[in-house]
């Protein structure tokens, strides 16, 4: 009789363990996500310069409209020649859904002054349907590209969004702004790079 | 009557989840946290704005809070009557199920994991161990 008690005695004890492997499993989960060391961020009304000069890469990507992804392709070596103004996004991003109407009005006012807009959206926790919403939503009619493989973003560094660069008619990268801005501070990055 | 140290445990998980389960209700919030955006892999943005962030059109965080609310009730009952502690490692049963399919949403599907939602999704798994903890005790 004793025995067999201490055998379910046992047999509970070794129930409550694997009860708390689920647990075990995600302390360690957060350990590990914890200990990768934090990199800064899209703060909200953060401006930072980079890259001051620097040749803005080259690239190739599937156009998207307000309709869908299309075949067609875009080439950011075409914009040559003019002031360009690139906008990193994600449709899920409430800071990017924020400045949905920003953007809108400096495409108003700078698209007639040969500034180019392009916005380049990601396709990290998106898709090409989402992404075909958020430009409907804010009534993007300028080129928007969809990078299904992240590779511009890395090439460009952007770490969080949104990212507006500011390029020179000779490719130069003349202002990067990272977060929500406000209308003045980007008009103002705008006509710099009409300037130079 | 001595306190069952599962019951005590699993309320202390329970509320603690309820916290940080309401948090992720506001999505603005998280995505400000610095803790949100530590890199591409580690963004809860995706997680907690993107596509996956509801089901059946209610946020995820939702099912979350309801979850810990009736954890939360159910352990704090099972402190004067441990026998309800039989219903919580149900419930908890099924709380891992969940966290199980939303884990793997992150990892292989989002591509993303949220810090905050798998702080949740550790408490909650808490709640289990601590239910199971709490039956051995009486027996």
């Amino acid at each position: 009789m004793t025995k067999r008690r201490q055998r379910k005695k046992e047999g509970s004890r070794w129930v409550t363990v694997v009860a708390f492997i689920p647990a075990f499993l995600l302390v360690g989960l957060l350990a590990y996500l914890l200990s990768v060391p934090p990199a800064p961020l899209p703060s909200g009304s953060g401006t930072t310069e980079g890259l001051p000069a620097a040749e803005a890469p080259d690239f190739k990507l599937r156009i998207i409209t307000p309709e869908g992804l299309t075949d067609k392709e875009f080439a950011f070596s075409s914009t040559r020649g003019s002031v360009v103004f690139l906008d990193f996004v994600f449709s899920w991003c409430p800071h990017c859904n924020n400045m949905g109407p920003t953007i809108k009005r400096l495409h108003e006012e700078y698209s007639g002054r040969g500034v180019v807009f392009v916005t380049v959206a990601g396709s990290s926790g998106s898709s090409p349907s989402a992404t075909a919403k958020f430009l409907r939503d804010h009534g993007v009619s300028w080129t928007a590209v969809y990078d299904e493989r992240m590779s511009v973003f890395q090439l460009y560094g952007v770490s969080g969004t949104p990212t507006y660069f500011v390029i020179d008619r000779d490719g130069r990268i003349v202002r990067e702004l990272i977060g929500e801005q406000p209308y003045e501070v980007l008009k103002a990055a705008i006509e710099e790079a009409l300037r130079a | 009557m001595p306190f069952n140290r599962g019951a005590v445990g699993a309320a202390a998980s329970a509320l603690a989840g309820l916290f940080v389960s309401v948090y992720l209700l506001f999505p603005e919030q998280v995505t400000s946290s610095p803790y949100c955006t530590i890199n591409r892999f580690l963004s809860c943005g995706p997680v907690v704005t993107g596509e996956y962030s509801k089901f059946l059109g209610v946020p995820v965080a939702a099912y979350g809070v309801v979850w810990f609310a009736a954890a939360s009730a159910l352990s704090l009952l099972s402190l004067r009557g441990p026998h309800l502690l039989r219903y919580l490692t149900w419930w908890g049963a099924v709380g891992m199920a969940g966290v199980a399919y939303l884990v793997y949403l992150e990892f292989f599907v989002i591509g993303s994991v949220c810090v905050f939602c798998t702080l949740a999704h550790l408490l909650g798994a808490l709640v289990l161990g601590f239910a199971v903890l709490g039956r051995s005790e009486i027996g």
